[in-house]
């Protein structure tokens, strides 16, 4: 919200320096603690230095210049005859006028000189309106005073500052940012009520602003709230005999500073009693309220037998209104939208005049032509006028206003206001002052009793960690509206909570504007402690041990998007999640596996020529429950938001994915990573298995894959194959590399689903003594076809070489001639704990590993 | 070579002036070791010294004719004889060795002179990886809270309505939970299921879990329906904190964020906290940080305040509590938060947050 000091200042005893940097550092550093954190400072305005109140003495004519005249002017002591060349007719000889004399400078950093026009020297400027930054008038000069009137008014001299008559001053503007529970502070007054305290100063009373007339109101007018939970009262004021004009000038110049547009009279008094007092309200067109047809021509003319019947209810289905803002709004129904929304004024016989709380509608505006005008002064229901910003995509001062909560007991004053508003304009502008009157209230008095809370100083001084007196608690609250009152035995306080604080709801509230108030620094501070020991779980700890493994191996952590596009996603797509409502078309869905993006990443850094490369990436995967899959029966919970489960609809697991795109990196890369990582967490080599995918086309996504170079890996002793599929291990199949253009290399895969890896067999924990004596090596050369693989053939040897088996190692891979074979050289070194194995030991553990190999796989060693 | 090293013979001497004889020995063995020390010396080759042993050491060297003239000697001389002949040995033997240590030593050294290597001609690309930057921050921030004995509580990023707003005292017309701020899921019966807009549906089902006291902190990956540009990202990571216990209040609060912002940004670090609103704590707090690039004295990172705003924090709020039935009488508690990856890029002067997302090799491993 935009505030201005000097409309601070307005309501404050003390008023801050606007000049002095210091007051104003610190008045801001005042505000952010209290959470009302200003996000900009700035100067704003211009005190319009150098533009006097001059008196137009003499206009002649120029010599062969039709459009500008010489001007003489009165602008008091020592300056009694300045002459001036002027462009507008709008004024008479003894009219006063602003003039801009030599040496001034304008808004807009306009600079005023002596200057020579049509052969005569012009020793200032007269001004309009939209010159000095009061509004859009350009139509003419800004006549102060009309020549009519003969007698200056009172205060009023010649010469006299023209900013200085009209209240116009140099100002500090200030960008505040207002929590969503301070509705209070959505107005100058309330943000003045908050400071006082911590700036040494009083808050002034409210003035009690004169003038509203209780005329009686001869018009009949009625209001009904068809439904009184939308709206808790619409109180309603006839204003007659109305001249719509230009703000009072003050008026304006403030609009203009905080960014609203100057409108008319009527409508900048409704807008500035809003900054003021925080209520918004609403003016209409008496004229087009009334039940006579709407197109008779609006006249200022008083005429009672119009009657305005208006109806504050939900619109129907096929209504429409058009905004202020020019727009249509159309009520459509709402479809399966639970909680109702479009409130609307309505003529009683109909017509949509407004969108409650949130914006008026154009046929009913206020204008240069309307004579009377019907105040409204509302309290909308803050959901109804949510729900309709909402539903119309259009958020207004107002409605942000009604949304927070607006003070019901401020609504005769804002009338009052915005009355005087109007008869300061007429004044200054020397026009007929407008009559007003009550007309009515809808809804309930708006006098509303006041909450109180009943708050132990105990709990507050549980929930503070501090000890706060009743006495404290008073000089703390009381300035800002509270009304404290202690119970008999001292322990519990009877807080009056005032009506513009509707969020103060509950004792952590108070205990908020008590630490508020008292300042959040001021507090101690201590360090509470877990009495537990702090540590990762099992599962945390091994991710970090993965993790660290894995960039062991070179391979580095990327980060991949889990949106990603159904359109273009390479993997099957039925098990993907769409959102309701994505952003864009290229972050629709949510990832089934992280391969996708990580080639992704892998593309993006090859189109930089750095094409060689590791990655991985621990994450979450998603995929869609299909339908039925989910809920088991399990006796819903009472609360039926709480029952919704997640499981039903979509599931979740952290998997690892790595992509090995260095120079020579492919499937037996990837394996050997997978490998290293078994053995890092200390997981048995055999309790997997490695499966065709083909026997696995069902539970996963493998169609980039490979085929004849990648293994789907699965629990071993796992029932059917591929139930227990935790993973893939292999390389992109040619075909997708293509699509992806990119020739001429393998990239290794492995994707392992980590809750499940984690919980594969771990290797025991005891320790295996290692032999202090001489070791023999042994070599066996197997010839096997491709459906054995190395790793059947070293678990085997395992088992057969048990104890004696010191270590196991492949050193020669050599394929066959005939292409369907090859030889497998084994290093088997052989050595026991008790002694030196002799040749015939050694031999005879050569013979049980032969012969199990050949007959558990079918093989046998490479004859010639 | 000296020349009189090979023409020394003694096999004319005859027995006739067995005392002439002698001296010519003795006089033959002084040169001789004269002459063999001198040899010796001038030698500077490890194989002409080896040629030069024998020839003065060797069988047939000029010693070892006179160790065979020695048998024609009588005993009294050919003890005085002997004497001089091994002195003559032992002179000749002892320098022979030290210049074989000599020249030993200098071949070594040259061969370690000639057996140069620059250390410096290695290819590391491909031998380490780098663990990604918001991972190493994340793992900093949990050690600190495993110090504190806090434990390190995950969940899922798909959270239903419940979990993620109305048990945390979101209001059911609350901004964050329209279509326009969170992502829904497109689900069959239209339920809200939404991917996490915080991290904080963890701390509800810590607190559903009912076990006291909690000292916990969950960090993760949320979603927020925001376009992406070079300070936000729809997806980001945070790291919640959450203390549930008996008699916790503000200066708590107060005090782990202090202690908690130091650990991280360093023990000069001062903490702010200002009023703010958040819907699950009340009273609610900003908390601040002095700027991390100007230590607090005004930069354009901290727009000349000293400060930069980090992230929110409070005492849970009572109705919290009491959506996970959690006794409010008997305990209290707070919760903090803020964003991993703002804390990244500030660290790092990081330019653009997108940088975290687009996984280029050059950036990822400057880290």
């Amino acid at each position: 919200m935009l505030v201005l000091l000097s409309w601070l200042n307005e309501y404050l005893d003390k008023k801050v320096d606007i000049r002095d940097e210091k007051e104003v550092k610190n008045l801001v550093n005042v505000m952010d603690n209290l959470g009302l954190v200003v996000e900009s400072v700035e100067e704003a305005g211009n005190s319009l230095e150098g533009v006097v109140l001059a008196r137009v003495d003499e206009i002649h004519p120029i010599e062969k210049k039709d459009k500008i005249r010489q001007v003489f002017l009165n602008a008091g002591p020592g300056m009694e005859r300045v002459e001036v060349v002027c462009g507008a007719w709008n004024f008479t000889a003894g009219d006063i006028v602003p003039l801009a004399t030599v040496g001034t400078r304008l808004p807009g950093d306009f600079w005023i000189e002596t200057r020579r026009l049509g052969g005569v020297v012009s020793n200032g400027m007269l001004c309009s309106k939209r010159e000095l930054a009061l509004g859009d008038d350009h139509l003419g000069i800004d006549v102060v005073f009309s020549a009519e009137r003969r007698e200056l008014p009172v205060g009023m001299e010649l010469g006299m500052g023209y900013g200085k008559y009209f209240g116009i001053e140099k100002d500090v503007l200030f960008d505040v940012a207002v929590e969503p529970n301070r509705p209070d502070a959505l107005c100058v007054y309330g943000i003045a009520r908050d400071i006082a305290p911590h700036i040494g100063a009083q808050l002034l009373p409210l003035p009690v602003f004169e003038g509203l007339e209780e005329s009686p109101v001869r018009r009949r007018i009625s209001v009904a709230i068809a439904d009184d939970k939308m709206c808790d009262h619409f109180a309603f004021w006839a204003i007659e005999n109305v001249t719509v004009s230009p703000s009072a000038r003050k008026v304006a110049y403030r609009l203009s500073l905080l960014g609203m547009r100057s409108i008319n009279s009527v409508v900048d008094a409704t807008n500035y009693a809003m900054l003021e007092l925080g209520r918004p309200s609403h003016a209409y067109d008496m004229s087009y309220l009334s039940s006579a047809r709407a197109d008779i021509a609006k006249s200022p003319a008083f005429n009672d037998s119009d009657e305005v019947s208006l109806v504050v209810r939900l619109a129907r289905d096929g209504e429409s209104l058009v905004t202020l803002d020019g727009n249509t709004r159309r009520f459509e129904s709402q479809g399966q939208a639970q909680d109702p929304c479009n409130l609307v004024i309505a003529k009683q016989d109909g017509e949509v005049l407004a969108l409650a709380g949130v914006m008026g509608g154009k046929a009913s505006e206020v204008t240069e032509a309307t004579g009377s005008v019907l105040l409204e002064i509302a309290d909308f229901d803050p959901k109804a006028v949510l729900r309709t910003s909402r539903f119309h995509q259009l958020r207004s001062e107002a409605s942000l206003r009604f949304e927070r909560g607006i003070d019901p007991a401020v609504t005769s004053l804002v009338a009052e206001r915005i009355y005087s508003l109007l008869r300061e304009t007429a004044l200054q502008y020397n026009l007929a002052l407008p009559l007003a009157g009550s007309a009515g209230v809808a809804g309930d008095d708006i006098h509303r009793e006041k909450k109180t809370l009943s708050v132990s100083l105990d709990a507050l001084s549980k929930i503070l960690g501090k000890k706060f007196t009743s006495a404290e608690v008073e000089s703390l609250l009381s300035p800002v509206g509270f009304v404290v009152s202690p119970s008999q035995d001292g322990k519990k306080l009877l807080i009056e909570i005032p009506t513009f604080r509707p969020d103060v709801k509950i004792e952590a509230d108070i205990a908020e504007e008590i630490a508020r108030h008292f300042g959040y620094e001021n507090f101690g501070k201590s360090l509470p402690r877990s009495k537990g020991v702090g540590r990762l779980r099992p599962y945390q700890a091994n991710v970090r041990l993965a993790k660290q493994v894995l960039t062991g191996l070179g391979i580095s952590e990327a980060w991949t998007n889990p949106l990603v596009d159904k359109n273009s996603y390479p993997l099957s797509k039925d098990r993907l999640i769409l959102l309701a409502n994505p952003l864009t078309s290229e972050e629709n869905s949510l990832r089934t596996s992280m391969l996708p993006g990580l080639v992704n990443a892998v593309k993006r850094n090859v189109s930089y020529r750095n094409p060689h490369l590791r990655l991985f990436e621990v994450g979450r995967v998603f995929a869609k429950t299909p339908p039925g899959a989910g809920a088991t029966g399990e006796a819903k919970k009472t609360n039926p938001a709480k029952s919704i489960r997640v499981e039903d609809y979509a599931s979740e697991r952290e998997e690892l994915c790595c992509i090995l795109a260095l120079a020579d990196d492919d499937s037996r890369q990837a394996y050997r990573v997978f490998e290293v990582l078994l053995n890092r967490l200390r997981i048995d080599d055999f309790s997997f298995e490695l499966s065709a995918l083909e026997d696995l086309s069902g539970d996963i996504d493998s169609n980039f894959m490979h085929i004849s170079r990648s293994r789907g890996i699965t629990l071993s002793g796992g029932g059917q194959a591929g139930r227990d599929f935790i993973g893939m291990v292999g390389e992109l199949s040619p075909d997708f590399l293509h699509s992806l253009n990119i020739t001429g290399r393998r990239i290794g895969v492995l994707t392992v689903d980590l809750e499940k890896l984690f919980s594969l067999n771990k290797k025991p924990a005891d320790s295996r003594p290692v032999s202090v004596y001489p070791s023999s090596d042994i070599d066996l050369c197997f010839v096997a076809g491709y459906h054995v693989s190395a790793r059947d053939i070293e678990k085997v040897l395992r088992e057969a070489g048990s104890d004696y088996l010191e270590s196991l190692q492949l050193i020669d891979s050599y394929a066959e001639q005939n292409g369907q074979s090859r030889s497998l050289t084994f290093r088997l070194r052989l050595a026991d704990i008790g002694g030196t194995l002799d040749d015939k030991q050694i031999g005879h553990i050569w013979q049980e590993c032969v012969d199990t190999v050949a007959d558990r796989l079918n093989i046998g060693l490479r004859t010639a | 070579m000296p020349a009189a090293a090979g023409k020394c013979v003694y096999a004319s001497v005859k027995a006739q002036d067995m005392e002439e004889k002698i001296k010519t020995i003795i006089a033959t063995l002084d040169s001789l070791v004269a002459e063999g020390i001198s040899a010796f010396e001038e030698v500077g080759e490890l194989a002409a010294l080896s040629a030069l042993e024998s020839l003065y050491l060797g069988k047939k060297s000029v010693l070892g004719g006179v160790k065979k003239e020695m048998s024609s000697l009588d005993p009294e001389e050919r003890r005085s004889v002997g004497e001089k002949l091994n002195a003559a040995r032992e002179t000749l033997e002892k320098k022979a060795r030290h210049k074989k240590e000599l020249l030993e030593a200098a071949q070594l050294k040259r061969q370690i002179e000639e057996d140069i290597c620059d250390i410096t001609e290695v290819n590391i690309a491909g031998l380490y990886g780098h663990l990604h930057l918001v991972s190493q921050i994340r793992q900093e921030l949990e050690d600190i809270f495993l110090g504190l004995g806090y434990e390190i509580a995950e969940g899922n990023e798909i959270e239903s309505d419940w979990y993620n707003f109305t048990a945390l005292n979101v209001d059911p017309d609350h901004p964050a939970r329209t279509m326009q701020d969170s992502f829904y899921l497109d689900t069959v019966d239209g339920s809200s299921i939404l991917l996490r807009t915080h991290t904080s549906p963890v701390q509800v089902h810590l607190l559903e879990r009912g076990e006291f006291p909690i000292y916990a902190i969950c960090p993760g990956r949320v979603y927020r329906r925001d376009t992406a540009d070079p300070r936000h990202l729809p997806v980001f990571h945070q790291i919640e904190g959450l203390v549930v216990d008996e008699g916790i209040g503000f200066a708590d609060l107060r005090g782990t964020v202090e202690v908690s912002m130091q650990a991280i940004f360093g023990s000069e670090t001062k903490t702010r906290l200002r009023p703010g609103y958040f819907p699950f704590t009340e009273p609610s707090a900003e908390f601040d940080i002095t700027c991390v690039i100007c230590k607090g004295q005004g930069c354009r990172t901290c727009g000349g305040q000293g400060w930069i705003e980090l992230g929110g924090c409070g005492l849970v709020h009572p109705n919290v509590l009491a959506a996970s039935d959690v006794d409010t009488g008997r305990y209290s508690g707070f919760a903090f938060g803020f964003g991993i990856d703002r804390l990244a890029i500030m660290r790092h002067n990081i330019f653009d947050i997108r940088s975290l997302i687009e996984n280029d090799i050059r950036f990822l491993s400057q880290f």
